[in-house]
């Protein structure tokens, strides 16, 4: 039985031959996992099958290669992961209610806090919201400690890149957090 | 050790990730495998055929715009083949339609460097170098301005089977080497 570095190094030899693998090995079980999150979600099939498509065909990016890999290696994780997320972001657009992990918290809570506590709890409830690749950017600059050149290098992308991908998942978990209510004025002191 | 943090939201990241954001679990990981429709597999592989022509083109144009040059100027570089040039920068042609020199000049115009555009190209290669066989004796098209390795294909009238990966792999980076050679020539000023 290949491993999943095995059918990543089939791709890079073989991009046909090797998604073809991929398939085989994780397409039936990517369905039911995608088919699965939108019915627990309550968001009808619609969008399964091209984000199983789309799913897949991430593998055929050497920079999603790259990311999968600073990920863990794993693959049907990783797919899956990357699906849900575009399922829930799919529904999103599509103004269906968001998770219910979203709701603004007590705004008492917040304001009497004077805000660490209630901010980092809102943070870690609005993290998933952010894409894979986002979360594992932050999670590379603010618990690993990376720096940016290091984080270009473990996802193969240049430090440009690299400074925007940070910037922008920085930029969406504010977005996300003032839409969870918290006042970010409190927050920032020089950003 | 651990970067200074540059302001009050770097602080609240690291404060978060300190007291620990676990990955979130998702109840569709237990979920059953489900039959992939037909339609949708054979659809993806179809699509996968000119996905990384489309995606190297994507990355292209984008760098190209970065330093000011449009699909047109990039094209006007493959001089006598700026249709097929078009065609291929917008994701809808082939690379191999093209003189190895030719994509070389339109990867040195945009300062598009070999790491962001290797691997992209042998997959965009890999995947589409398969052509039916020639019958004896006809040759396929023009013979000038090609790579070495298709105009020793079309004069042979050799004969690679459809879907033969060790010969599409061999190819392809018969063919990227082709191309960094011209890049390499072109950085060093030696055209």
């Amino acid at each position: 039985m290949p491993t999943d570095e095995d059918l990543l190094a089939a791709i890079e030899r073989d991009p046909e031959g090797g998604l073809t693998q991929a398939i085989d090995r994780y397409g039936p079980r990517l369905m039911g996992r995608l088919r699965r999150h939108a019915f627990l979600r309550e968001y009808g099939n619609a969008d399964v099958d091209d984000i199983w498509q789309q799913a897949f065909l991430r593998l055929l990016d050497p920079e999603c290669r790259a990311e999968l890999r600073a990920a863990g290696g794993q693959v049907l994780p990783w797919l899956s992961r990357w699906g849900y997320w575009r399922l829930d972001d799919a529904a999103a657009r599509k103004a269906i209610a968001l998770p219910e992990n979203l709701t603004a918290p007590d705004p008492t809570e917040s304001e009497a806090a004077g805000p660490p506590s209630a901010m980092v709890t809102t943070l870690r409830r609005v993290f998933p919201l952010l894409s894979p690749r986002q979360c594992l950017i932050l999670r590379m600059r603010s618990d690993e400690g990376l720096e940016e050149w290091e984080v270009a290098e473990r996802l193969g992308i240049s430090l440009a890149a690299a400074k925007k991908a940070a910037h922008d998942a920085r930029e969406r978990l504010k977005e996300l957090m003032i839409r969870a209510g918290i006042n970010l004025e409190d927050a920032r002191r020089d950003s | 050790m651990m970067p200074e943090p540059r302001d009050r939201f770097d602080e609240l990241l690291r404060d978060t990730f300190k007291a620990g954001v676990p990955d979130p679990e998702f109840k569709a990981d237990d979920a059953l495998p489900e039959e992939v429709p037909v339609g949708l597999r054979a659809s993806i592989i179809e699509v996968a055929r000119q996905f990384s022509t489309r995606l190297l083109a994507h990355r292209l144009c984008a760098a190209g715009e970065g330093v000011g040059w449009g699909i047109e100027d990039l094209a006007s570089e493959a001089s006598g083949c700026e249709g097929e040039a078009k065609r291929f920068l917008r994701g809808e042609g082939t690379p191999l339609e093209l003189e190895p020199g030719h994509i070389a000049k339109m990867f040195f115009r945009a300062r598009f460097e070999p790491n962001q555009w290797a691997t992209l190209l042998f997959q965009a290669v890999a995947s589409q170098a398969v052509y039916s066989e020639p019958s004896r004796g006809q040759i396929w098209g023009r013979t000038s301005g090609l790579s070495d390795l298709l105009r020793a294909e079309r004069l042979s009238g050799s004969k690679p089977q459809p879907r033969d990966p060790a010969w599409a792999e061999r190819f392809a980076r018969a063919f990227v080497d082709e191309v960094l050679d011209e890049w390499k020539r072109l950085t060093t000023g030696m055209s």
